[in-house]
C-alpha cells in the first residue's frame, strides 16, 4: 500500500477545504468557515494496478498575514493549488505559491484548480490567462466543490502524476 | 422690463451681436440654469457630498468586495492600525473582549491541574488505611522516602494501547500496533495530524529542529513522543507510565533506524517494509496493573488488627477524656458560689480552671474527685469573692447570725427572711445584724415563731391551774398544800430553764388569798403571810432565773383560801452584764 503527502495551497476562502469535503466525503457546504492551521483528511484512490492512500493536508489559505509555514509542506509529494475563478488575483497569486513550494520541497507534481466553476459567468480569471499558465507547461483543471464537477478528475491527476514519478 | 443685469450677464460688454442671444438664453433656459447652480453648489459643498456618499456607502462595499479583495487589501493596515491604536488607548477594552475566551482556557488548565492532585491525593487517601499501605508506610520508613512518592510508585496503573512508526518527514505511517483493547481509527491520519502538531509547535515557539514536542495529553491519554533521524516513535498511554518507558521508547526507535535504514532512506510511500518493524513497536506496548490485595500474612494481619484496636481505644479514651472533663467542668459551673472563667484541659500535665469561688461554696476538689479528678489532675485557681447566690447567702447568713437548727432562711434578690422557730433573744440579735451580712438588702422575720414566747406561754398556762388551798385562818401548809406547791414548784423550774436558756430572767408573781371571813386587815396579813409560806416552801432562791414578787390580796370576790401563781410573759428581758 502507497501513501502519498498533498498539500492543499491557495489563498483564503477559494475553496480548498470544500474540494476536499466533497472528493472525501462527498459534501458540499455554502457556509464559509475558514480553516486555522491544518485539517488532514484521507482517500484511498485507485491508479492503474495500484492503490494509493491519499494524506491531505488542507491548509488555512495563505494571505499578508498568515504566510504558509513550510514545516508543513514538507515530505509533500504533490501540491493542489487552488485559485478562485471569481477572483482573479487568487490565480496570480498561485505563481508566488509555487516557488514557495519548491523552495521548500523541491520540484514535486503539482496541479492547479480554478474552483467555482458554477461561477462561470462571474468568472475572473480569462482563457487568455489559463492558456499563459497551460503554457507554462501546468496542469490547469476547472473544478466546483459546489457541484462536484472535475473534483475527482483533479485528485486523480494529481495522484498519477505522483505515481508517474 | 429693464435691461438685462450687467452680473447676470458679464457677456453684455462684448458685443452688441451677443446681447440678443444671451437674452434668448436666459429666457429659454432659466430653470436649466438655476438647476445647474444647484448642482455646482452640491458637489463643491463636502458636507453635501458625504452626506450622498452614505446613502450608498454599504452596499458600495459589498459590491466591491464580492468583485475582488483590493477592498480587503487597502482597508486592511487601515483597520491593523487602527485596533493598534486603540489597543493602545484603551486596553481594558479589550481585555474585557478578551476576558471570557481567556477565561475558559485559564478554567481549564486550573481544573486539569487540580484534577491531577485530587487523583494523586485520593490514591494516597485510599492507600493509607489498608493493609498494603501499611505495607507500603513501612517500606517509606525504611527507605526514607516520602510515603506519597512510594504510593504513586508503587499503585501506578498504565497502559500501552498503540504505537506509531511515523515517517519523520512525510508524517506518513510506517507502522502502527495496538494493543487488544484499543481500537485506532485512522491511524494514517492520527499519525499525519501528529506531525502537523508537532510541525506547528516547533514552529511556533522558535525551538530548534532538535528540541520538539514529546509529550502531549489529550483527556486521560498521554502521547510520549521519540524522535530518530528518519522515524518518530509515538505511544499513545493511558494512565501514569513510569519514566523509564522513555527508555524503551528510545532504544525501540534506536533499534529501528539500525534494522530499517535503507527503506527509511528511500521512502517513498510505501509502508509495507515496514511490517519487519512490528515485533519491536508491540514490544512497547505494556502495561502495568495495581497490585491486586494479597492475602496478607497472619503475623501482618494481627499486627493490623493490633494497631486498629490501639487506634479505636486511644480514640474511645480521647473521646471519654473529653466528656468527663466536660462534665466535671459543668458540675464546676453548676454550682452555687464557683464562677469559671478559664478552664482548659491539657494533654500532658494537670488540667487547669480558674475563676472565683465564694468560702462557703462546696470544696471544687470534692466535686472533681466525683469526676474523677485526683487534685493533683487539676490546678485550681480561684480567687475569693462573695456570691450572691441565694444557696450562699443563706448559708452566710447562718453562719454570721448563728442560727439555730430550727430557723429556715429564704433569700430572693437582696430580701432575705427567717422562718421555722428560735428563742427570742435570737431573733432579736438577728434583726439587728442580718442586714449586715453580705449580699443582705433586707431582712423580714414575720413567719418566725418565738420559741421562747410560746414555751413560756404553755408553762404560764399550767402554772395557773396550780392553786395551793390553806385552812380557814391558816398560813400553814397542810399536807394536801405541801402536795400541790411540789407540783408548782417543777413548773417554775422549767419556766427557769427556759428563762436561763434565752438568757434572760422571768417575773413570776406568788399571790396570796383570803376568805371573806374576817377582817380586812386579817385577811391582808393572812393572805400575805400564805404567800410567803409558798415562797419558802418552792424555795424561790433556787430559780437563778426568776424574779419573785409575793403580794397579798386580802379577801377576794372568789373568796378563796388559795395562793396561785402568775407569769408575766413580757417580763423576759436580758439579763444586765453586770449581773
Ligand atoms: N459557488 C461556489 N462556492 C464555493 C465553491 N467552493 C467553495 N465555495 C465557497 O467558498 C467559500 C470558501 O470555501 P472554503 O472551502 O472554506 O475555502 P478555503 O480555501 O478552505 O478557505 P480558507 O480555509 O480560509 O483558506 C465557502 O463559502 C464555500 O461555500 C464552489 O465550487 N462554488
Ligand atoms: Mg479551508
Amino acid at each position: 500500500m502507497i501513501q502519498k503527502k498533498i498539500c492543499m495551497l491557495g489563498s483564503f476562502a477559494v475553496g480548498k477545504t470544500s474540494l476536499v469535503a466533497r472528493f472525501v466525503h462527498s459534501i458540499y457546504r455554502d457556509q464559509y468557515l475558514t480553516t486555522v492551521g491544518v485539517k488532514i483528511d484521507k482517500k484511498q484512490v485507485r491508479v492503474g494496478d495500484n492503490d494509493v492512500t491519499l494524506i491531505l493536508w488542507d491548509l488555512h489559505g495563505e494571505d499578508e498575514f498568515q504566510k504558509i509555514r513550510s514545516a508543513y509542506l514538507r515530505g509533500s509529494s504533490g501540491f493542489l493549488f487552488v485559485a478562485d475563478g471569481t477572483r482573479r488575483s487568487t490565480f496570480d497569486k498561485i505563481h508566488e505559491l509555487q516557488e514557495n513550494a519548491v523552495s521548500a520541497v523541491g520540484d514535486v507534481p503539482f496541479v492547479v484548480l480554478v474552483n467555482k466553476s458554477d461561477l462561470k459567468p462571474e468568472w475572473d480569471v480569462d482563457a487568455e490567462a489559463l492558456g499563459a499558465a497551460t503554457d507554462r507547461g501546468w496542469t490547469v483543471l476547472e473544478t466546483s466543490a459546489r457541484t462536484g464537477e472535475g473534483v475527482e478528475d483533479a485528485f486523480l491527476a494529481i495522484a498519477e502524476s505522483m505515481l508517474r514519478r | 422690463m429693464s435691461g438685462p443685469d450687467p452680473r447676470e450677464s458679464p457677456a453684455g460688454n462684448d458685443t452688441g451681436a451677443t446681447e440678443p442671444f444671451n437674452e434668448l438664453r436666459s429666457i429659454l433656459l432659466a430653470p436649466e440654469q438655476e438647476r445647474l447652480r444647484q448642482l455646482q453648489e452640491r458637489l463643491d459643498d463636502p458636507r453635501h457630498r458625504a452626506e450622498d456618499l452614505s446613502g450608498v456607502l454599504p452596499e458600495a462595499i459589498a459590491i466591491r468586495a464580492r468583485r475582488d479583495d483590493r477592498l480587503l487589501v487597502s482597508m486592511r493596515p487601515v483597520v491593523s492600525e487602527a485596533m493598534r491604536d486603540s489597543m493602545r488607548r484603551d486596553p481594558k477594552s479589550f481585555a474585557d473582549a478578551l476576558f471570557p475566551a481567556l477565561g475558559s482556557a485559564i478554567r481549564k488548565a486550573i481544573a486539569a491541574t487540580l484534577g491531577e492532585m485530587v487523583q494523586s491525593l485520593n490514591q494516597v487517601i485510599e492507600n493509607t488505611f489498608s493493609v498494603r499501605g501499611l505495607k507500603w508506610r513501612l517500606e517509606a520508613m525504611r527507605t526514607g522516602r516520602p510515603f506519597a512518592e512510594i504510593v504513586l510508585l508503587r499503585s501506578l496503573v498504565y497502559r500501552v494501547e498503540q504505537v506509531f512508526l511515523v515517517h519523520r518527514e512525510t508524517g506518513l505511517l510506517l507502522q502502527h500496533v495496538e494493543s487488544g483493547a484499543a481500537a485506532a481509527k485512522d491511524a494514517d491520519m492520527a499519525s499525519a495530524m501528529l506531525t502537523a502538531i508537532r510541525d506547528f509547535a516547533r514552529d511556533t515557539f522558535d525551538a530548534g529542529t532538535e528540541d520538539s514536542l514529546n509529550s502531549l495529553n489529550i483527556g486521560d491519554l498521554t502521547v510520549w513522543i521519540e524522535q530518530g533521524p528518519h522515524a518518530i516513535v509515538a505511544a499513545v498511554i493511558r494512565g501514569t507510565a513510569p519514566l523509564s518507558f522513555k527508555d524503551v521508547l528510545r532504544e525501540t526507535v534506536e533499534r529501528i533506524h539500525l534494522e530499517q535504514l535503507e527503506p527509511l532512506d528511500d521512502f517513498q510511500g510505501d509502508a509495507t517494509p515496514f511490517e519487519a518493524s512490528r515485533p519491536a513497536l508491540e514490544s512497547c506496548l505494556v502495561a502495568q496493573y495495581a497490585v491486586p490485595e494479597q492475602e496478607a500474612s497472619p503475623v501482618l494481619k494481627i499486627a493490623t488488627a493490633t494497631l486498629a484496636l490501639v487506634i479505636v481505644i486511644a480514640l474511645a479514651m480521647w473521646a471519654y477524656a473529653a466528656w468527663t472533663w466536660r462534665g466535671a467542668v459543668a458540675a464546676l459551673k453548676s454550682e452555687p458560689g464557683i464562677v469559671v472563667t478559664e478552664a482548659e484541659r491539657n494533654w500532658f500535665g494537670a488540667n487547669l480552671v480558674e475563676g472565683l469561688r465564694d468560702p462557703l461554696s462546696k470544696d471544687p476538689r470534692e466535686i472533681l474527685a466525683l469526676h474523677g479528678y485526683g487534685s493533683a489532675d487539676v490546678r485550681l485557681d480561684l480567687q475569693p469573692f462573695a456570691s450572691s447566690d441565694a444557696g450562699i447567702v443563706t448559708k452566710r447568713a447562718r453562719e454570721v447570725l448563728q442560727a439555730p437548727d430550727a430557723v429556715e432562711f429564704a433569700f430572693d434578690n437582696g430580701a432575705l427572711s427567717a422562718s421555722g422557730t428560735a428563742p427570742s433573744p435570737w431573733i432579736a440579735r438577728a434583726r439587728e445584724f442580718a442586714p449586715f451580712v453580705a449580699g443582705v438588702r433586707s431582712y423580714a422575720d414575720e413567719r418566725l415563731l418565738d420559741t421562747t414566747a410560746a414555751a413560756i406561754k404553755a408553762e404560764a398556762e399550767r402554772l395557773r391551774a396550780v392553786r395551793i388551798p390553806f385552812a380557814l385562818g391558816s398560813a400553814e401548809l397542810v399536807p394536801e398544800a405541801a402536795e400541790v406547791a411540789r407540783s408548782g414548784a417543777g413548773i417554775l423550774s422549767a419556766l427557769d430553764t427556759i428563762a436561763r436558756d434565752a438568757g434572760g430572767t422571768l417575773r413570776i408573781r406568788i399571790v396570796g388569798q383570803a376568805d371573806a371571813s374576817g377582817t380586812d386587815a386579817t385577811n391582808a396579813r393572812i393572805s400575805r403571810l400564805r404567800a410567803e409560806a409558798i415562797a419558802l416552801a418552792v424555795n424561790t432562791a433556787q430559780f437563778r432565773n426568776l424574779e419573785f414578787d409575793l403580794q397579798g390580796l386580802g379577801a377576794t370576790p372568789e373568796s378563796d383560801r388559795t395562793v396561785t401563781f402568775q407569769v408575766d410573759e413580757s417580763s423576759l428581758s436580758p439579763r444586765k452584764a453586770n449581773q
